[in-house]
């Protein structure tokens, strides 16, 4: 055989692949020369059209092997004698390419086995553009050398080793599909596009194999895909939540959550980029092994997704924070590093709003919300609140007080005191915030510091806040002039003003004049000790009137009010209505104290008056008791409202004003004080009925003295007539008194006795009536829980002087 | 010649033999000549598909072009 002369000469000879490709056609053209040069000319344009650089990896060496083995199977024989020429050639080191070699081999017979007539045209087609690589001029050795290192390398190699699916899918078979086509379905998958084999679930997120590729694929290759495509499923869950909840505006901390799903992905797409760099190297068990890493962080990222959705702000907060406490590691990181990423709006928000009292959340997501539209006066207790839903569940309702009044103080500070001067303890919060990182609000041992940090800042503001009315505002002037005026402490200027105003207010409604009366209140104020008063405290001092109906008298529609603007007004401005009924109801028993008070004075003067009218001591007996039993209950209940009621409630407020740490104390300090004295006066719900009784008593007081009031016009009338009937008597001498005169005095003091006889009855009457009121009152004190109206009750039944039982 | 050269061209010319073997198994209908240019182009590195696709194409037309020829001869004989 001449095949070793040719092996040692090829083997020596360095011929160039032009030179080869001529040899080539020499040889198939089997010597006849006008084929040759035809042949060699359209193999050089054939390989002038070098497109493609394809290489073929060792790893391809067992699977073409298989095929070539599969194509050779219908004989035994001829199998048996392959595997060994294949095993010696694989031991043999001659040739460096020994995949080519085989791939090679490989294509001849397949085409051949299929016909060469059907296939050929096409074939062609693809084959003319994939002639030569670009390795055609450097040697084999560096080639393979690169292959060797590349299939060796675990890491990543990007540049020319890829295989691009037409190649592979011309070496496959059209009736199997290999192991790389199904990769390459499976990382398309993966990034949520369609494949060949794979597609998606028609309305679905899942992926599924065509009925057709399953048929040809192996049990194993199928789990296996199936398993890796769970992971292509929870990417587009990941997705669609991301671009559903994109569109939507739902603040910015939704959109932190969003955004951080978005780089999950990216750093996701990454690892499927390594993967598909290197996927000559890789088979689906490997994908599945890559994956199993970012498949745990998506489950749990799509469980958290899922419980975030349609959920903003704070409530989100609270859904991430849920996981954090999670048994399982993998969701608490997931969970912490989420939770940081939606923490920071919540941060920057809080920052501001703790330092410059401002709120800029046009999606309604911070834990405190502000109302638009309330005045300033009412900034302090209705313009800002905690939101419930929105506080995160890492901080306790105390603490979002806490977070609300500070913020709050430094908007009364600086809008409502108009304080320009630095707020006390901005630096250490400055400091705080630079210093601390979202993780200050969740994790327990940091969010303790700051909480307590928090606290001690928000005392220092507060006590500034107190320190700015107390000082500023004068807090406690206002305090003692609302109760000197509108609740009648100042009694010489009160009783004053009553005698001055008593003329004025007897006339009906109507006719009251507010200049008439503010000049009253004017001269009341200059002719008692009123006037050492600040004058800040007398300028508010004001008087008005009700709306008034018909009937309605002066008494009815007059009332003091004290008028209270500014920072203080955050404290009173609420609490003038009640001030306005307290003033009422105390101002009603100071009258029918003085209304008393005349009357008993009248009865002294009427006694020495008409000393010499007899018939009249009977009568005025009568109205002399009846008085005396009503400024026995005039006085006692009098001391009971003053006394027990006012001074005490006033007493304890000046304590708890005195120990106040914030503002909010002062306001419920106050509040409270004015309860108690609403409920002491029985101006409060459940004494309504005894209130009414009161106000019954005040009546019969008014009653009384209008009757009075007849009584003594008709015996001035009577005295005056006496004395007249008397003086003509004496001047005209003993017996110079018609008949007629006498006749005429008759008649008048049979009138005017009659007339005595029906004001007892009245006065009789009326006293019977007072009397009944009384014991109702009494009963219905007695029987009151209030141990204080008890005593009351005892006091104003002195000696069991009404028969209550 | 030295000894290590002697041996390697021995090498590679059992391979060569082994190679061919093959051919003759997988029916290629290759000559020895004509394959061992084969394997000496796929060695530098020529895409095997296409050269295979060359190859098989070449093999195709000599035989077609020598048909005729063939037919002709065989009428002349008759």
């Amino acid at each position: 055989m001449n095949n070793g002369k040719i092996a040692a000469a090829e083997t020596q000879d360095n011929s160039t692949v032009p030179e080869l490709i001529v040899k080539l056609c020499k040889y198939l053209a089997q010597d006849s020369e006008d084929l040759v040069s035809e042949l060699t000319s359209r193999a050089f344009k054939m390989l002038a059209q070098v497109s493609n650089l394809e290489v073929l990896m060792p790893s391809d060496e067992p699977y073409i092997v298989n095929k070539l083995r599969q194509h050779l199977k219908y004989n035994p024989s001829n199998l048996e004698q392959f595997d060994l020429l294949y095993s010696s050639l694989a031991q043999s080191d001659i040739i460096q390419n020994r995949v080519a070699l085989l791939s090679f081999f490989y294509n001849l017979t397949e085409s051949c086995s299929l016909g060469p007539l059907s296939k050929i045209p096409s074939q062609e087609s693809i084959s003319v553009k994939q002639i030569f690589h670009k390795r055609l001029t450097s040697s084999t050795a560096t080639a393979s050398s690169v292959l060797r290192a590349s299939s060796q390398a675990t890491t990543i190699s990007w540049s020319h080793n890829d295989i691009t699916p037409s190649s592979k899918s011309s070496i496959a078979s059209h009736s199997s599909i290999t192991e790389h086509e199904l990769l390459e379905d499976v990382f398309y998958s993966l990034q949520g596009i369609d494949g060949k084999f794979l597609r998606k679930e028609p309305g679905g997120l899942g992926y599924t194999l065509e009925p057709r590729a399953l048929k040809s694929i192996s049990a194993v290759q199928r789990t296996l895909v199936d398993r890796i495509t769970g992971m292509s499923f929870l990417h587009n869950q990941l997705k669609q939540y991301c671009t559903e909840n994109e569109k939507q505006i739902n603040g910015a901390i939704c959109q932190a959550f969003i955004a951080t799903l978005q780089s999950e992905l990216t750093e996701y797409y990454k690892t499927i980029g390594i993967l598909r760099a290197n996927s000559s190297n890789m088979t689906l068990r490997r994908v599945l092994v890559a994956l199993q890493e970012p498949r745990i962080r998506f489950e749990w990222l799509a469980y958290i997704a899922e419980q975030c959705n349609n959920k903003k702000g704070g409530a989100l907060i609270t859904a991430v924070h849920g996981f954090l406490q999670h048994g399982s590691k993998s969701a608490m990181a997931v969970s912490e590093q989420m939770l940081k990423a939606v923490c920071k709006p919540l941060y920057r928000m809080l920052a501001r709003w703790l330092l410059d009292g401002e709120i800029n959340d046009p999606c309604n997501e911070f834990l405190i919300e502000v109302k638009h539209g309330i005045p300033a006066a009412r900034l302090w207790d209705s313009k800002y609140e905690v939101r419930k839903a929105m506080v995160p569940s890492f901080i306790s309702m105390e603490q979002a007080k806490i977070i609300l009044a500070a913020g709050k103080s430094i908007n009364f500070l600086t809008h409502i005191c108009e304080d320009t001067g630095e707020l006390p303890g901005r630096e250490i919060l400055h400091k705080l915030f630079n210093n601390t990182s979202t993780e200050a609000l969740f994790k327990p041992e940091q969010s303790i510091e700051f909480h307590s940090t928090l606290e001690g800042i928000y005392k220092e503001t507060s006590f500034r806040v107190l320190d700015l009315l107390r000082n500023k505002f004068k807090l406690y002037e206002h305090l003692q002039s609302l109760r000197r005026y509108l609740l009648l402490g100042q009694g010489d200027f009160i009783r004053h003003l009553l005698e001055l105003l008593t003329p004025e207010l007897n006339k009906s409604a109507s006719e009251i004049h507010y200049h008439t009366l503010s000049a009253i209140l004017e001269s009341a104020i200059s002719n008692t000790n009123a006037q050492f008063e600040d004058e800040d405290t007398l300028k508010r001092l004001n008087i008005s009137f009700m709306k008034h109906s018909i009937g309605d008298k002066g008494w009815d529609i007059f009332s003091l009010v004290y008028i209270v603007d500014g920072p203080i007004g955050t404290i009173f401005q609420s609490t003038l209505p009640i001030y306005q009924s307290l003033f009422g109801a105390l101002w009603k028993a100071k009258r029918t104290e003085y209304v008393l008070a005349n009357i008993r004075s009248q009865q002294l003067s009427m006694r020495k008056e008409f000393r010499k009218i007899r018939e009249l001591k009977a009568v005025m007996h009568g109205n002399h008791i009846l008085t005396s039993k009503m400024i026995h209950f005039l006085h006692q209940t009098q001391y009971y409202f003053l006394f027990e009621v006012l001074e005490c409630s006033w007493d304890e407020m000046l304590h708890r004003v005195d120990k106040a740490e914030c503002l909010d104390n002062i306001i419920t300090a106050h509040l409270s004080f004015l309860a108690s004295v609403k409920k002491g006066v029985l101006l409060d719900e459940s004494s309504r009925q005894l209130f009414s009784f009161l106000i019954s008593v005040y009546n019969f007081v008014i009653t009384l003295e209008a009757h009075q009031q007849t009584i003594y016009k008709a015996a001035s009338q009577e005295n005056q007539s006496y004395l007249d009937y008397r003086a003509k008597a004496e001047n005209t001498m003993a017996f110079k008194l018609t008949t007629k005169d006498e006749e005429e005095a008759k008649i008048r003091v049979a009138k005017f006795r009659q007339f005595l006889k029906s004001m007892k009855l009245e006065v009789s009457t009326t006293a019977q009536a007072f009397e009944d009121i009384v014991t109702q009152f009494l009963k219905l004190l007695a029987s009151s829980s209030n141990i204080k109206l008890q005593l009351l009750s005892v006091r104003l039944n002195f000696n069991n002087f009404y028969k209550l039982f | 010649m030295e000894p290590s050269l002697t041996s390697q061209i021995k090498e590679a010319q059992t391979t060569l033999e082994t190679i061919q073997e093959i051919s003759r198994l997988l029916n290629t209908g290759l000559s020895p000549e004509a394959l061992t240019v084969c394997v000496r182009l796929c060695e530098v590195g020529v895409n095997p598909e296409v050269l295979s696709s060359l190859v098989r194409d070449f093999q195709r037309e000599v035989k077609e072009y020598q048909r005729p020829k063939n037919a002709r001869n065989t009428g002349n004989q008759n």
